[in-house]
């Protein structure tokens, strides 16, 4: 995506004046600062660039109500997952604790979005920049918004980016990302998610497919036989990113293109398979080390692999091309050999025993 | 009866008039009277008083790209 020259992330189109519902409204009754004032200095004095972060019950919750009222519950916003996974893994002692929580603040919350960060600009955490001249967008353009954010994994997985790898199949199908990702995904439904994977009206591929185990369907017995053994990702992706020991302020260490199919750590009723893909995520024990020693004394208590869903499905893949693909093929599981030692006991409910790997098929 | 649709009458014309002078206060706020909108629907302007923050601030800051 092109960047926007300073004076295009504040360009305003006349023709949002035209807008029947937001043109109405006088800019100062949003932004602040005063619009009768010619000195640009002075009129700007107590302006609020993005009126909608932190709240937007103000701006935003005098029309829309019903989204304003969940809006802090939009993880989007609250980014409450990160809090509460790092919570979970810091050092008991309250004033390192504090440290690590600051060091949060001050670095993994810049990464929220907004209301007006999705529909009117581009996210701070991209540099920002009005989108069309301020015209509000009712579905955030995915070039400007999503992949913006969410750009060295699900981005470059969906667009095709690693070399090698094809795009997303939904990609070559002009799919955009709020043709799954809905609004009201997106906007919270006031319930508190421990991660995304819980959000209760999140996608899923059964909500287009749902005709995969019907008799009629092109391979209804592969699908019958893994139902709730493997998630459709694990015959369905490609290789994707795993990025390793990210340092704040220093980046990760090292990424590559890897493809790995772990336990489920978060089986449920909803997702009870027992294989899935898993993603090694850029976290160690030392993440926050340059603000405090010791701020992770808990790592072990969450997977550094995690569950993953990687963007890149086709219908064929390296490993569902035939039974052997995947049957007794060491190479896609993720064993204890795949794991750092110091790493082994946060993983251990994620790694796959030997024992559990699906034998080859002699009938193939 | 009578009486009370003489004493309506004026009542709702004038709520009326008072809704519409209302809705376009609004718009024209918006549109004539804000130096906002102005100065900021005005590429040309943009441009200059961009350059002179630029020039007070240096070179701006890069942003990373997450997941």
């Amino acid at each position: 995506m092109a960047p926007l020259a300073p004076h295009e992330k504040i360009f305003v189109d006349s023709e949002f004046a035209e807008d029947e519902n937001h043109g109405e409204i006088g800019c100062e009754e949003c932004h602040g600062g005063d619009s009768s004032e010619p000195d640009w200095k002075k009129a700007h004095e107590g302006v609020v660039k993005d009126p909608t972060y932190p709240d937007a019950s103000e701006v935003c919750g005098s029309c829309h109500e019903e989204i304003a009222e969940n809006y802090q519950t939009s993880l989007h916003i609250s980014l409450a997952p990160k809090k509460k996974m790092i919570d979970m893994m810091a050092n008991p002692d309250k004033s390192v604790c504090a440290k690590v929580d600051a060091a949060r603040e001050g670095n993994c919350k810049e990464c929220h979005s907004s209301c007006g960060q999705c529909h009117i600009s581009r996210p701070e955490a991209a540099e920002g920049g009005l989108m069309e001249g301020h015209l509000f967008q009712k579905r955030p353009p995915m070039d400007q918004v999503c992949t913006v954010c969410h750009s060295s994994r699900v981005g470059n997985e969906f667009l095709g980016k690693n070399k090698g790898i094809p795009p997303d199949i939904h990609k070559e199908k002009y799919f955009k990302c709020t043709k799954c990702h809905k609004a009201d995904e997106m906007h919270g439904d006031g319930k508190d998610y421990a991660n995304r994977y819980e959000v209760e009206n999140g996608p899923k591929c059964l909500d287009c497919h749902n005709e995969i185990y019907d008799a009629k369907s092109e391979n209804p017995k592969n699908h019958w036989i893994h139902k709730d053994q493997v998630s459709c990702r694990v015959c369905h992706s490609q290789p994707y990113l795993n990025c390793s020991s990210c340092h704040i302020g220093l980046g990760t260490k090292s990424s590559s293109i890897d493809f790995k199919i772990g336990l489920n750590p978060l089986k449920s009723e909803s997702r009870p398979e027992s294989f899935v893909t898993v993603r090694h995520i850029p976290v160690d024990k030392d993440t926050f080390k340059s603000y405090v020693k010791n701020g992770l004394t808990n790592f072990d208590k969450l997977p550094n692999w995690k569950l993953a869903t990687p963007h890149n499905i086709r219908r064929q893949t390296a490993q569902n091309k035939t039974c052997n693909a995947c049957h007794g093929n060491k190479d896609l599981f993720l064993l204890k050999k795949d794991v750092e030692r110091k790493y082994r006991k946060a993983n251990k409910n994620v790694i796959v025993p030997k024992d559990l790997i699906p034998k080859k098929r002699i009938d193939e | 009866m009578k009486v009370i649709k003489f004493a309506v009458s004026p009542v709702l014309i004038f709520a009326v008039f008072l809704f519409l002078s209302f809705d376009s206060q609004k718009a024209w706020s918006a549109e004539q009277e804000s130096y906002c909108f102005t100065c900021h629907t005005s590429a040309k302007d943009l441009i200059s008083i961009t350059r002179e923050i630029q020039a007070k601030k240096g070179a701006p800051p890069k942003a990373a790209g997450g997941g």
